[in-house]
């Protein structure tokens, strides 16, 4: 008999088309493969969907939407889940981590996770009670944005009730949409607001009023919690000012924030620093997500035209993709931004890259008036609030747009009759996901020149590639805490994580098993899934596995003007990061690795991969 | 002497190890506080990991005078 300890070995299932809700048990053993949260999500997509991947639509009936806790989640201070699928940006498996109390709600309903699939004919929302579950009508529910969502939902099911929801954008198929929870957190990479539309699916909300599944070792765990605890509450800075310092200190100090489409990363525009945005914009900090000792959130307050606007912070990624890199440098209208993208269920950081993107082309005269509809210029509060909604609506050339970064490129050079290279070079972007807000030319903040290039989650930076790939630099950490389903912001070193797991799973995982076998599986499963690709992208290593265009750019201005990161370094460090991980020069995972991780049904799989690169 | 070794993307931007004649003993962490927002890093001492060579954690209340060398890696990314 195998005991299971922190998770209860149990999925909500829902078929949308067919109605059919049931309960699947998952074997104690996948959770020690896969761990939870983005492990078991990739083991899931990889079971249901590999031998189909390519042609499986992201955004038809045939994906899956995983919404995934994890082991830690409920006990380990913090509370994140993760949202994942076939990726209608990467066409791979993207871990999409989002703070929101319908993680625990899940775990004291008796779940580990909710599995969605097939698709409503009208929409809907899913009501799970513990062991009692609806998919109830949402006709009036649907086309609602963010926070007049949050209100219908309260009255329909009578109180404040954790959820999970999406606005207009993925309704609108948006592939830049996300989910949302809590109207201003968003799982924003991966594009599965997206893929929820497409299943007709407007929210889900929870309610468990039962305990959480047995730990193994409650005095361990005890001593951990409290232990962790106080190492969390420490970091008072952190508390104090949140993720909002960034706007100052990545700009100024680390000078590795986008600015006016990456063409700089550099700026000195004090008013975006904290203090000042403390004084005239916070009405509450801190702002804690449930059970959080760290309490890293705020909310702030803008009024532009007489409109009053409230978002978090704004956080760092959201006050940067939306400010500095549409050149908007105004506050008070860069939390404007930044909410009605949380009230259209954008993600703010794909949102501001692809807005970015085409103000760029525009100024350049690749796009036009008569491409556009309207003037585009840096800094321009009104054309750019119109265009974030004309994306979410698929307006006019909003509809381009809405195709994300990538296909956006694609589609402009077709329609320019220009070669393709010509547009993407202005697209900040990796394997379809736009860069995340931290750049790699100055060296000073934390992404290597690798980061993007070889990271199975493309641009994102809460899941960047690192050496050494046994360290926490490296990938294999964040889709451990991804798994494990941890805050990033609350963790803290390996040891005392581990010793965490352990206490509360019962587990012996140690640093080499982590970094030897369960983070390189993952890794190894999702890097697969991203290569199949599909069904209208396909990635060559050769070619892909690289920055944008533009981090191989000199830095124009600031402390280190001329700085760029050299292709050589670029192309060394993958091959090294990749032998690592016991991966072959072009990142696909050996033979020997797959048998050695227990991927046996991957082996032919990734022979027929390598034959198609015309690898040996 | 105190050596202090870097890793990841910090030993790129500050080097891979500093080393320090220790005239006085201070608390450990303030002095790596002080070390890293003098290499323009951007970053305080609540975003990185203070280990000894083995990897072991160092506790707070460790001063410069009880080691002589310490490891530093950014524990915190994102945001
Ligand atoms: S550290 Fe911040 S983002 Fe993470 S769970 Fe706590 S309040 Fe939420």
């Amino acid at each position: 008999m195998v005991y299971l300890f922190g998770s209860w070995g149990r999925l909500l299932r829902v078929d949308l088309s067919t109605g059919r809700m049931s309960t699947e048990e998952i074997h104690p053993m996948t959770y020690r493969m896969y761990v939870g949260g983005r492990g078991l999500a990739t083991y899931l997509l990889w079971r249901e969907l590999g031998r189909k991947w390519r042609d499986v639509d992201p955004l038809g009936p045939e994906n899956i939407l995983t919404v995934l806790t994890g082991p830690l989640t409920g006990y380990y201070p913090g509370i994140k889940l993760v949202v994942s699928g076939k990726s209608p940006q990467s066409g791979g498996v993207v871990g999409s981590a989002v703070s929101s109390h319908v993680a625990y709600a899940i775990k004291a309903a008796g779940y580990d996770g909710i599995v969605v699939s097939g698709a409503s004919r009208d929409p809907v929302y899913l009501y799970v009670k513990d062991d009692s579950v609806e998919v109830r009508d949402a006709s009036k529910l649907w086309g609602l944005r963010g926070l007049e969502l949050v209100r219908a939902l309260r009255d329909d099911v009578g109180r404040d009730l954790p959820s999970l929801y999406i606005g207009p954008a993925g309704e609108n198929l948006v592939r830049t949409a996300a989910v949302m929870a809590r109207w201003f957190h968003a799982a924003g990479y991966g594009g599965y607001g997206a893929v929820m539309g497409s299943k007709r699916l407007k929210a889900i909300v929870v309610e468990g009023s039962g305990p959480l599944p047995p730990v193994a070792n409650r005095d361990d765990f005890a001593k951990l919690r409290y232990e962790v605890i106080d190492k969390v509450a420490a970091r008072t800075t952190f508390r104090r000012w949140g993720t909002t310092s960034g706007l100052w200190r990545v700009g100024y100090e680390t000078s590795s924030e986008p600015i006016r489409n990456w063409q700089e990363e550099w700026h000195n525009r004090e008013e975006f620093s904290h203090a000042p945005i403390e004084r005239k914009h916070w009405v509450k900090n801190p702002w804690a997500d449930w059970g959080c000792p760290l309490a890293c959130m705020k909310v702030s307050r803008a009024v532009v035209d007489g409109v009053i606007y409230l978002t978090d912070g704004p956080d760092y990624e959201m006050g940067a993709y939306l400010g500095s890199n549409l050149g908007l440098f105004e506050v008070d209208k860069v939390i404007a931004l930044s909410a009605i993208a949380d009230d259209l269920g954008l993600c703010g950081i794909q949102v501001g890259n692809v807005v970015g993107f085409a103000v760029e082309l525009f100024e350049r005269g690749m796009l036009t008036e008569d491409d556009v509809g309207y003037t585009l210029r840096w800094g321009d509060f009104k054309s750019l609030k119109k265009l974030l909604e004309d994306i979410a609506y698929r307006r006019g050339f909003g509809a381009v747009l809405a195709e994300g970064v990538y296909r956006s490129a694609v589609e402009i050079a077709k329609r320019k009759r220009l070669p393709v290279e010509d547009v993407l070079k202005y697209a900040v972007q990796v394997k379809g996901i736009g860069v995340g807000a931290h750049g790699i030319r100055s060296r000073k903040d934390y992404p290597q020149p690798i980061a993007y290039a070889a990271s199975v989650q493309g641009g994102d930076h809460t899941s960047v590639a690192g050496l050494p790939a046994n360290s926490e630099e490296s990938e294999v950490w964040s889709a451990f805490l991804d798994s494990a389903v941890i805050c990033m912001f609350t963790s803290v070193e390996e040891d005392t994580v581990l010793k965490f797991l352990n206490a509360v799973t019962g587990w012996s995982v140690t640093k080499d098993e982590l970094y030897g076998t369960i983070g390189p599986r993952i890794l190894s499963l999702q890097r697969i899934l991203l290569l199949l690709g599909g069904p209208d992208v396909r990635w060559d290593p050769r070619k892909h596995d690289d920055n944008p265009p533009r981090f191989y750019e000199p830095l124009p201005t600031g402390p280190y003007a001329g700085s760029l990161v050299p292709r050589e370094e670029v192309s060394k460090n993958l091959v090294e990061y990749y032998r690592q991980l016991g991966w072959d020069d072009l990142g696909i995972p050996t033979e020997e690795t797959l048998r050695k991780l227990g991927l046996y049904d991957a082996v032919d799989v990734v022979r027929a991969l390598r034959r198609e690169l015309g690898a040996s | 002497m105190l050596c202090v070794h870097f890793l990841g993307n910090l030993s790129s931007s500050i080097g891979s190890k500093l080393c320090f004649e220790v005239e006085k003993c201070v608390d450990l962490y303030s002095f790596i506080d002080d070390l890293l927002r003098s290499k323009g890093g951007a970053l305080s001492v609540e975003e990185v990991l203070v280990t000894s060579l083995d990897g072991k954690p160092l506790d707070s209340r460790v001063s410069t005078c009880d080691v002589s060398d310490v490891v530093v890696l950014r524990l915190v990314r994102g945001g």
